[in-house]
């Protein structure tokens, strides 16, 4: 175990993922997990400091935990996973004494609500309303395309809906007919619905702290929910003044005082950026192993230094290196879905594992024939990692990878 | 450990892409912590995979293998503890194990001949053991060292195979052919004085031996005649009838 600093913060993390208590095991703060229990045996064994919490239930008990970590000596909550980001808002607002970081926390985990939060604080978002059964989504789509002037027998504009509190691509449809609804089952409701934005899609990795951005990362999507890679092509930092002072907006619009966000954006053709969503949690696609793998710095790290509250100046000027300029390469990872409809074996493609960006995969061996169908996006079945100093060759590497049989 | 492998870590020119690669995937591997370290070795064993096959591949590793045993890419499987490990039981792994097993099975040797050449030390086995190992294993693999992979290899493992056949090779380079004889010499001798029912084992070993003492150049030194006079044991005609011309 790395020397723990005593005169540093006492954080906790809500959520197990071993690469984060593996990161943070290495960094200079105490720290203890909190984790549903079947977490305990793995944590005993391991000497893994850990507080058994079960996030799933929400009664009258759920206030315990602020009083527990409290007890510990605990300075700040952390969350890993969008289902814990609210229980982090409100436990900090109780270590930290500041109530509203629990209204703040429901914001992010409210899709519905924080475009409407967006919106109040003069980000562009794309129009939006919220569904409660089927008939609303085919009535959006109808008022939407009508604005659009389309006419009769004139390819609709897609829309899309998502569901208020799920992470990244989980429960996001694309519906272009009114028919295309009937995929979505009833108990998905309510979901939030919004227009299609024709644009060029990112996401931004940043870190706060004492309302300032200390790193901004941005990935680029080469396919949404396939592949992306840090940092971005030329062509898309150049927005990176831009980027910025959205990110200024949002802080402002969502009283940031600390912490990370990964925000995602549209840049449209004239050059403007539109505000997608944003989450208050670690992003997915192992955005962070792709940064660290850049940038040389650990993400989780960063995360908890901007938490921690006795975190001090001379730190935060320490630790991260320059943007954009001081990345030893680009890293990128494609996410893997089977194109057959039975598969038996996994195979690296041979262009893929010769290819010298090729770094490795998280692949498993398929364990059932049959491929099940994907439902919305999301589900991929592992990744491929790349990192090579072109981005552009880069950015085409990840594109050809969806022509590629992986499961033959 | 060595001074050696600390040089190596120095980011080196010479370097081939894939080796910064690799060194970069074994850092990180070096850096987890013992719980996080699986998810590491199965892109260091993939990467290993490749770079065993490259010309000089073998090399590149045999000097990382010190390093690699230290990260902890045997970390939670049976090759952690060599000193436990069983020079009879190789075989079946390189046979029947998966591709990242027989990457696995390789790479220990590797750093066995790193231990018994002095380069580098692991807790438990010294230089001395780690030699007996491997000449043990060399002796038991014999037909490794004479012929290419067998089909149904060539068809599980691929172009690892031929390079299973080339770890093994590169170890005799290493440990030398008469210590191998050597060793298999006693190793018969001291079941023969058991007096055993089955021979069988026995008779395919003093085959082995007789194969490449047939097939292999070089210097066999005194354990050639050891070796002759087991084949001639085996294949000679008996005291009774050395004299019989063998005609009716």
């Amino acid at each position: 175990m790395t020397e723990k600093n005593p005169d540093k913060g006492y954080v906790a993390i809500l959520g197990w993922s071993l690469n984060a208590i593996d990161s943070i095991d290495r960094f200079d703060r105490r720290y203890v997990i909190v984790a549903p229990p079947w977490a305990e045996e793995y944590a005993k064994e391991h000497d893994i400091p850990y507080i058994s919490w079960n996030f799933e239930r929400i009664d009258d008990r759920s206030f315990e935990i602020a009083r527990i970590l409290k007890d510990e000596g605990v300075d700040v909550a952390i969350p890993l996973f969008e289902e814990t980001v609210e229980w982090a808002g409100a436990i900090n607002s109780v270590l930290l004494g500041k109530p509203r970081l629990m209204g703040q926390a429901l914001l992010f985990r409210d899709k519905s609500l924080m475009k409407r939060r967006a919106q109040l604080g003069g980000i562009h978002v794309g129009i939006f309303e919220e569904a409660q059964d089927k008939g609303d989504v085919i009535h959006f789509l109808r008022r939407v395309n009508q604005t659009l002037l389309k006419l009769d027998g004139d390819p609709n504009d897609p829309i899309h809906l998502k569901a208020f509190d799920k992470a990244g691509c989980l429960g996001h449809w694309v519906i272009r007919e009114p028919d295309d609804v009937e995929r979505i089952s009833d108990d998905e409701f309510p979901l939030l619905m919004e227009s299609h934005l024709d644009g060029w899609e990112f996401a931004v990795e940043a870190w706060i702290k004492n309302r300032k951005i200390q790193f901004l990362n941005i990935s680029e999507y080469v396919t949404l929910g396939y592949s992306v890679f840090v940092p971005a092509t030329p062509e898309l930092e150049k927005y990176r003044p831009q980027v910025t002072a959205e990110i200024e907006k949002l802080i402002e619009a969502f009283d940031i005082d600390f912490g990370f966000i990964h925000p995602e954006y549209f840049v449209t053709s004239d050059g403007k950026l539109h505000f997608g969503e944003v989450a208050y949690r670690p992003p997915g696609f192992n955005a962070f192993e792709l940064i660290e793998r850049a940038y040389g710095f650990n993400a989780y790290q960063a995360t908890v230094l901007m938490f921690d509250p006795k975190t001090t100046d001379e730190e935060l000027a320490n630790f991260f290196p320059r943007e954009v300029v001081d990345a030893t390469g680009h890293a990128g990872c494609f996410g893997v879905y089977p194109r057959r409809r039975v598969v038996s074996d996994l195979i690296i493609p041979e262009e893929t594992a010769n290819d010298d960006y090729f770094e490795f995969h998280e692949l498993q061996s398929p364990v059932e024939n049959k491929v099940p169908k994907r439902s919305a996006f999301g589900t991929h079945w592992g990744l491929v990692y790349f990192f090579g100093e072109d981005p552009h060759r880069m950015r085409d590497l990840l594109k050809a990878q969806e022509d590629l049989d992986y499961y033959v | 450990m060595s001074d050696e492998h600390g040089q190596a870590s120095q980011a080196d020119e010479s370097q081939s892409p894939r080796e910064k690669k690799f060194i970069a995937l074994l850092e990180r591997l070096a850096n987890a912590r013992p719980f996080a370290k699986l998810r590491f070795q199965a892109p260091l064993l993939e990467q290993s995979r490749r770079l065993i096959v490259e010309p000089g591949g073998i090399e590149i590793l045999y000097r990382l293998a010190p390093r690699l045993d230290e990260a902890g890419l045997f970390h939670g499987t049976d090759w952690d503890d060599p000193a436990a490990l069983m020079p009879g039981l190789v075989n079946a792994t390189l046979e029947q194990g998966s591709r990242d097993l027989v990457i696995l099975e390789s790479l220990s040797q590797l750093r066995l001949l790193a231990v018994a050449n002095g380069v580098a030390t692991h807790q438990g086995i010294s230089a001395e053991q780690a030699r007996h190992f491997l000449t043990q294993l060399l002796a038991l693999n014999l037909n490794r060292l004479l012929g290419p992979p067998s089909e149904t290899q060539r068809v599980r493992l691929g172009p690892l195979a031929e390079a299973v056949g080339k770890v093994f090779h590169f170890l005799m380079g290493h440990i030398g052919y008469g210590d191998i004889l050597g060793h298999l010499i006693d190793e018969i001798w001291r079941i023969l004085s058991q007096r055993p029912l089955q021979v069988a084992h026995v008779k395919a070993m003093v085959g082995q031996i007789a194969i490449s003492i047939q097939q292999g150049s070089g210097d066999f030194g005194e354990a050639r005649l050891g070796a002759d006079r087991l084949t001639s044991a085996l294949f000679g005609p008996t005291q009774g009838c050395l004299d019989d011309p063998g005609l009716d």
